[in-house]
């Protein structure tokens, strides 16, 4: 919960230095935190020996959940869809005039660098 | 892509670290990575906030847009509950991990302080492979299922790592849609996640 009043008081930072340098300098930060945290976590669960000794189990743990999530989104979307059926044509969903960029796969392609840095 | 092998290398190199007791004992612990992961939370606040893209999606959101990531995140929830059920585990555990919608980086790494390395393990392992089977099955998935439907496979990638490649699938007309599924589902994975690991 704590970790929760961070991104808060982050997004009202960002907000507030949208057009500052600044802000990007800290967006920079956010792909090497993500390598430190994951190293770190790598390093306290390769020190863990239960972990490590029932790693099958917990592989196949989480391969059921990746594969049933995966299929349970597909199943409620469809149904979604049925019952929806207008969902299908884009003039619903999409906005009146779609920034030219959202529109291209060239244009996702520049946003993907950006989009990254989160992942 | 290149950032999501970056990471798994990483991962993988910590591993062998820790393995290999190569660094000196308590030189990495739970309570330090705590800081590192406020650090993290905070840093991914102002890149949201700061984010005119995102303002300009919230401001062109048509509501009905909004039905597919709902959609995603019941049915992830309802086959969470189902796998529970089937291997005897803690509901609030497997909801946690599926609710990290593939956005493996910051679930498991939430997992992992809040209940334990263990699960942050099944959350990894999970939400990777999730991505991993969503860039699989995209091509084949599109040829019997309706655009919003691959869309839901891959969650919270779908406005980076899968993008392109859904694009391409699907059509440039469908990048919106899987931009926004993302963003949305983006924005609640701390909060679920959060949300199941306190009950």
């Amino acid at each position: 919960m704590f970790a929760l009043c961070f991104m808060f008081l982050g997004m009202f930072a960002g907000y507030l230095l949208r057009h500052s340098p600044v802000s990007a300098w800290i967006c920079r930060l956010v792909m090497p935190c993500i390598l430190a945290l994951l190293f770190c976590m790598g390093f306290l669960i390769g020190g863990n020996d239960t972990i490590m000794d029932n790693l099958h189990t917990l592989g196949l743990q989480g391969a059921a959940l990746a594969c049933a999530t995966l299929v349970g989104s597909v199943i409620a979307v469809l149904v979604i869809v049925r019952l929806f059926p207008d969902t299908l044509k884009n003039s619903s969903i999409l906005p009146g005039q779609p920034s030219a960029d959202l529109e291209t796969a060239a244009g996702a392609e520049s946003r993907t660098a950006e989009r990254r840095d989160r992942q | 892509m290149k950032s999501s092998l970056l990471i798994i290398l990483f991962f993988c190199l910590g591993v062998v670290c820790g393995r290999g007791h190569l660094l000196p004992e308590g030189f990495i612990t739970d309570g330090k990575t705590v800081y590192l992961l406020y650090c993290l939370m905070g840093c991914v606040g102002v890149s949201l906030g700061c984010d005119r893209r995102l303002r300009e999606i919230l401001y062109a959101l048509k509501p009905k847009t909004l039905l597919f990531p709902l959609g995603t995140t019941i049915g992830t929830f309802l086959a969470s509950a189902l796998v529970a059920l089937a291997l005897q585990e803690p509901l609030s555990h497997c909801l946690a991990v599926g609710s990290g919608f593939a956005y493996y980086s910051l679930s498991s790494i939430l997992i992992s302080q809040q209940i334990g390395s263990e699960l942050g393990t099944v959350a990894l392992i999970c939400n990777v492979l999730r991505e991993i089977l969503t860039l699989l099955l995209v091509p084949a998935a599109a040829r019997f299922l309706p655009p919003p439907a691959v869309i839901a496979m891959g969650g919270a990638t779908t406005m980076d790592t899968t993008l392109p490649l859904i694009a391409r699938t699907l059509g440039p007309q469908w990048a919106f849609v899987s931009v926004t599924h993302a963003v949305v589902l983006d924005f609640s994975v701390p909060f679920w996640v959060t949300f199941f690991c306190s009950l």
